[in-house]
């Protein structure tokens, strides 16, 4: 233990990681469908549609995720029913990231040329199917960098979960640090294992990037 | 040839942006396998008027009518009710329309361009769209280049695969804007002689151009736009060696200065 120091806490930061990854992940793959789905229903009612989504928008982007997590966590129980922890914080942070992966989305959607949609449209597509076959994958493209900068902040921003009482990554290093007092080597542990958990999902990210490519 | 149906009618259509009137109530006809060029100075409507007829712009007056089929709007044209997204998306169908900057898919393929929409559109077997796609790829001359992105292929080659794509949907009508603006010099003749291939086998097309000397070769007749109206229209080579009008004989004199005609 002289030469690693901390190492023997690894298996149970581990153990807390495997919650954090599974959070993230849930997190991602809600936050991202509900946040293309409101953008692209936003496309298709037009202005209206537009506004709703701005509302939507900046009132989730502009309220703290820790706020959105004690909410989801205390005001649920007392408007609607009692939710686990677990419930509060996937909620929370998939309305949180819906609003940014909505926005990402419209801007990609917005950036693409005129003159391709014309083209869909001439050819007789609907609406639903230039979106599908022309507007979606284009914009994909453009929406990947953006997408993965979302996801790695999602993946930090579970640790919000540890303030609920939520057991992941932060929490597991907490209960230690202030059990056996080891601050610096738990503290370095987490931070390293936060890092890989984002390395990695940049190194998917730059495949998926290189995968949608097209020269223009 | 007066008493069929024309393939398009365009009776006294409007378009305005804003308060700007870029359609003035102009009419003419398409007939069955007759090539018209329509010229005029930028700002008469051509294109507004190409765009219109593919319902990509709404027409704020008149009728526009394929095969007697009036496009955009619900029979009879009084109610001004538009037709539904689904129902302009299949009129759509029967125009096939090639736009200036060529405007292909590139995330596709070329091959995947021309059967993108006889596929998802029109429901076509995968296998059947394809064949037909090869075959039009081989009339334009590109059959070779089917696997490659739009990215890799000239102007020119972009231009003619726009062309096969329009023409995959067997469109009743081929709207051709201003096609070879965005190419250089040398390409511009490939482009032009597919379009002359087409005109010989009896394809209907309503062709915006610049290019006087094609317009004399490949049109049946020419409808000369200025202001959003038609002010002059004949058979090309009456209307281009003896314009009637002030107006037609300043534009085609000012194009002698600066073009060869």
């Amino acid at each position: 233990m002289s030469g690693l120091p901390g190492l023997r806490y690894l298996p149970i930061l581990l153990q807390a990681a495997v919650v954090t990854v599974e959070l993230s992940v849930v997190v991602v793959v809600l936050g991202t469908a509900l946040g293309t789905v409101l953008a692209v229903l936003a496309r298709l009612l037009g202005r209206p549609g537009g506004m709703v989504l701005a509302v939507y928008v900046y009132v989730l982007r502009g309220v703290p995720l820790l706020v959105l997590v004690f909410g989801a966590y205390f005001c649920l129980p007392l408007l609607v029913a009692d939710v686990s922890k677990t419930t509060a914080v996937v909620l929370a942070m998939t309305l949180y990231m819906a609003a940014f992966v909505a926005e990402i989305t419209r801007g990609a959607m917005a950036g693409i040329p005129r003159g391709l949609t014309d083209a869909a449209r001439s050819l007789g597509m609907p609406p639903m199917l230039a979106l599908r076959r022309v507007v979606l994958p284009l914009a994909a493209r453009s929406a990947v960098p953006p997408l993965v900068n979302r996801t790695v902040m999602t993946i930090k921003g579970t640790s919000l979960a540890s303030v609920i009482g939520l057991w992941e990554l932060s929490l597991a290093g907490r209960e230690i640090i202030q059990r056996d007092l080891v601050p610096f080597q738990v503290f370095g542990l987490i931070a390293l294992i936060y890092f890989l958990l984002c390395v990695s999902v940049a190194r998917l990210g730059a495949r998926l990037e290189r995968r949608f490519a097209y020269e223009h | 040839m007066s008493t069929e149906v024309p393939r398009v009618s365009i009776r006294g259509v409007v378009k305005r942006f804003g308060t700007l009137t870029v359609l003035d109530g102009l009419s003419f006809d398409v007939h069955r396998g007759e090539v018209v060029v329509l010229i005029g100075a930028s700002g008469s409507g051509k294109t507004t008027l190409l765009r219109c007829i593919n319902f990509l712009e709404r027409y704020d007056d008149g009728e526009i009518r394929i095969d007697g089929e009036l496009i955009g709007y619900q029979d009879p044209p009084a109610a001004g009710r538009l037709r539904t997204e689904r129902e302009i998306a299949r009129q759509r169908t029967r125009t096939g329309m090639v736009f200036q900057s060529y405007n292909l898919f590139p995330h596709l393929s070329v091959l995947q361009n021309v059967i993108e929409a006889p596929v998802h559109v029109l429901r076509q077997p995968h296998a059947e769209a394809e064949a037909l796609a090869m075959q039009l790829l081989r009339r334009v001359g590109l059959e070779d280049k089917a696997r490659e992105r739009p990215a890799r292929l000239s102007g020119g080659q972009q231009q003619r695969v726009a062309i096969a794509r329009a023409l995959a949907m067997r469109p009743e009508v081929l709207l051709l804007d201003e096609v070879t603006s965005a190419l250089d010099p040398e390409l511009v003749g490939e482009v032009l002689q597919a379009i002359k291939g087409l005109a010989e086998d009896g394809m209907t097309m309503v062709i915006v151009t610049h290019e006087m000397q094609f317009a004399r070769e490949v049109a049946h007749r020419i409808v000369f736009l200025d202001g959003g109206r038609v002010v002059e229209e004949g058979p090309a080579k009456q209307l281009l060696n003896d314009p009637q009008t002030p107006r037609l004989q300043a534009f085609l004199r000012r194009f002698r200065e600066g073009y060869l005609l």
